[in-house]
């Protein structure tokens, strides 16, 4: 067990790795230079040589990958070309925020999906279960920051009930801030509790029907505890981690669906970045963005090998 | 090719499939005959005598901030919606196929190199992938396009890659090594038969995906750009206008739910038909 959490962990570095250089090639693969986007295409020679030797770029690529890593390792993730601000302050300010938002649309997403999937699976065939299912298929196939434009729509605009974009933060107000990120979560939760619901309905339905479950029902147990102490203990486990494993997806759909109630986290700032071609910016952002995904998901792997021992890294790979 | 008729049977029995494949098919013919449907060349064409029209009998769909005709602009859409469709699923699929049967047939250090990266690129959230990319390519239809399709291009590489894994070891293969069939007869002749269920399941799952990216980035202004507009496009447009055209901000979502809808279902229908289970699921 020990050793596959070691390889697990051990993997992470070529795997971050790799997709830093990812990166690196796309940000080398604009057409131009950043010089360019910073003073035109009409500057005069001499000070774009002075501005690329002063950005580096005038060096070999491998050699600037390897600083870029460096200052990468150190939390240095360079300015922005169009603020004075650097990446990191920026970053600072706004991933607090988006983690926020990922966690609340979890939470809703699991509050929806939990029940619903319990009694889907429960009472097979029932009307839940049809409700279920149009919830997972609508989940799948409804672009998140559509629904979001249809709650502003509703709730903020004909209701006046939520405020329809904007950021209060949670320390100046708790109230206003719940009040500013909870139909955002609701847009970005929705299609999230899609997956979550399928897992649950399916996973219960499987351990339902093993053999401890029936003794538990002829010992003369009452169904309900059957199913949430006896049933939703080993059901949960693959629930757990598919949930866990998909924060990544979370993440991506808090990118776009912060643009729509123009919430100033990661996404709409990556969305700006890239729309005023600040490239250090959007690439440190993204990088942040990638680090932080790759981590969890190694975090819930290993807690998925501490869960169940069973589970080799070989067999769940894939 | 009983097998295929099989499938094709089992497949048309299936009720929500057909409902499927009947929307697509008019999704394409739509976009096809869009000057007719629509009952003009222009879509964009403006009229500020008639902005924020109601939806009503001349105008179905009403018309927008500048008066342009929604009904035209939703039809002309849908060529955006079918090109999206096609050609990320097309980049994904010719990438993905081709790195993971070199990867599952040849084993070994092509293996563990196609592999890490393909592990790479799918770690990414499809977003923020897509967001990177096309922050190198630039904004665009063109540029948007190839940035999903790379992002799909790990769901192909990797269930390609474990069914050549599987069909390598099949005595059928190992006998056509054995009479001397190079690689690529082995590769061409049996082992692409027999992942071509998986890359078809695949695919018609992943369009349903690239068009909610496409439809994404168009909302967020780096996918296509005026005065053409996709229905993501239409989406971003419209918002502003929330309150008094709220049509606008409905119509070109359901059309986009409607198609993605329709694609998960013959997707689902396709999987079940070919019997096919995808790894990346």
């Amino acid at each position: 067990m020990v050793s596959n959490i070691l390889k697990k962990l051990l993997s992470v570095i070529p795997l971050l790795l790799i997709i830093s250089i990812v990166l690196f090639i796309l940000i080398n693969a604009l057409p131009g230079d950043a010089t360019m986007s910073l003073i035109g295409e009409t500057a005069d020679e001499e000070y774009v040589a002075q501005l690329r030797e002063k950005m580096g770029l005038d060096k070999p690529v491998v050699t600037r990958y390897f600083s870029w890593l460096a200052d990468l390792l150190r939390g240095d993730l360079g300015e922005s070309l169009v603020s004075s601000e650097t990446v990191a302050q920026k970053i600072k300010m706004r991933l607090p925020i988006t983690l926020e938002i990922t966690l609340v649309s979890m939470l809703i997403s699991v509050l929806i999906a939990l029940p619903l999937g319990v009694l889907s699976a429960v009472k097979r065939g029932s009307i839940f279960d049809t409700i279920g299912s149009v919830v997972s298929m609508l989940g799948v196939a409804m672009p998140s920051f559509w629904l979001g434009l249809l709650l502003v729509m509703y709730f903020s605009v004909q209701k006046g009930l939520f405020p329809a974009s904007g950021f209060t933060s949670f320390s100046q107000n708790p109230i206003g801030n719940l009040r500013c990120i909870i139909l955002p979560c609701i847009a970005i939760g929705f299609g999230f509790a899609a997956t979550v619901m399928r897992q649950t309905r399916s996973s219960l339905l499987e351990v339902l029907q093993q053999d401890y479950i029936m003794t538990a029902q002829a010992k003369g147990l009452r169904s309900s505890l059957v199913i949430w102490k006896h049933a939703m203990r080993n059901a949960l486990i693959p629930v757990l981690t598919v949930t866990a494993m998909q924060i990544g997806r979370l993440i991506g759909g808090a990118v776009v669906t912060e643009a729509v109630f123009a919430i100033p986290g990661m996404g709409s700032a990556i969305v700006t970045s890239i729309l005023n071609r600040d490239y250090p910016v959007a690439m440190g952002m993204i990088m942040v963005v990638a680090v932080i995904v790759v981590l969890i998901n190694t975090f819930v792997d290993i807690l998925y090998i501490l869960i169940d021992p069973r589970i080799s890294v070989a067999a769940k790979k894939g | 090719m009983s097998n295929g008729k099989k499938a094709l049977r089992k497949l048309l029995k299936n009720k929500l499939a057909v409902l499927g494949m009947v929307v697509l098919l008019l999704l394409v013919i739509v976009a096809i005959f869009a000057p007719q449907v629509s009952g003009t060349d222009d879509p964009n064409a403006m009229d500020y005598t008639s902005t924020f029209v109601k939806p009503c009998a001349e105008h179905p769909f009403g018309t927008d901030d500048l008066g342009r005709d929604m009904w035209a602009r939703v039809i002309y859409g849908a060529k955006y919606t079918i090109i999206v469709g096609i050609f990320t699923v097309a980049i994904s699929m010719v990438l993905g196929t081709v790195l993971g049967l070199l990867s599952g047939y040849y084993g070994g250090t092509i293996d563990r190199v196609i592999t890490a990266a393909m592990d790479a690129i799918w770690s990414l959230p499809t977003m923020i992938l897509a967001l990177a990319i096309t922050a190198a390519l630039g904004s665009g239809l063109r540029n948007c396009i190839i940035a999903i399709g790379i992002c799909f291009t790990p769901a192909f590489a990797r269930v390609v890659r474990s069914m050549v894994m599987t069909v390598r070891e099949m005595e059928y293969v190992q006998s056509a090594k054995a009479i001397g069939l190079n690689d690529f007869e082995i590769i061409v002749r049996y082992v692409l038969p027999n992942v071509t269920p998986v890359i078809i399941v695949q695919a018609s799952l992943n369009a349903a995906q690239a068009i909610i990216s496409e439809a994404s980035l168009s909302y967020l202004g780096l996918g296509i750009q005026p005065p053409d507009a996709s229905w993501g496009y239409l989406l971003k447009t419209s918002q502003q206008y929330m309150g008094r055209a709220p049509w606008l901000s409905i119509i070109p979502g359901l059309m986009i739910l409607l198609v993605v809808l329709a694609l998960n279902f013959v997707g689902d229908g396709l999987r079940d038909a070919l019997d096919v289970r995808l790894k990346a699921d």
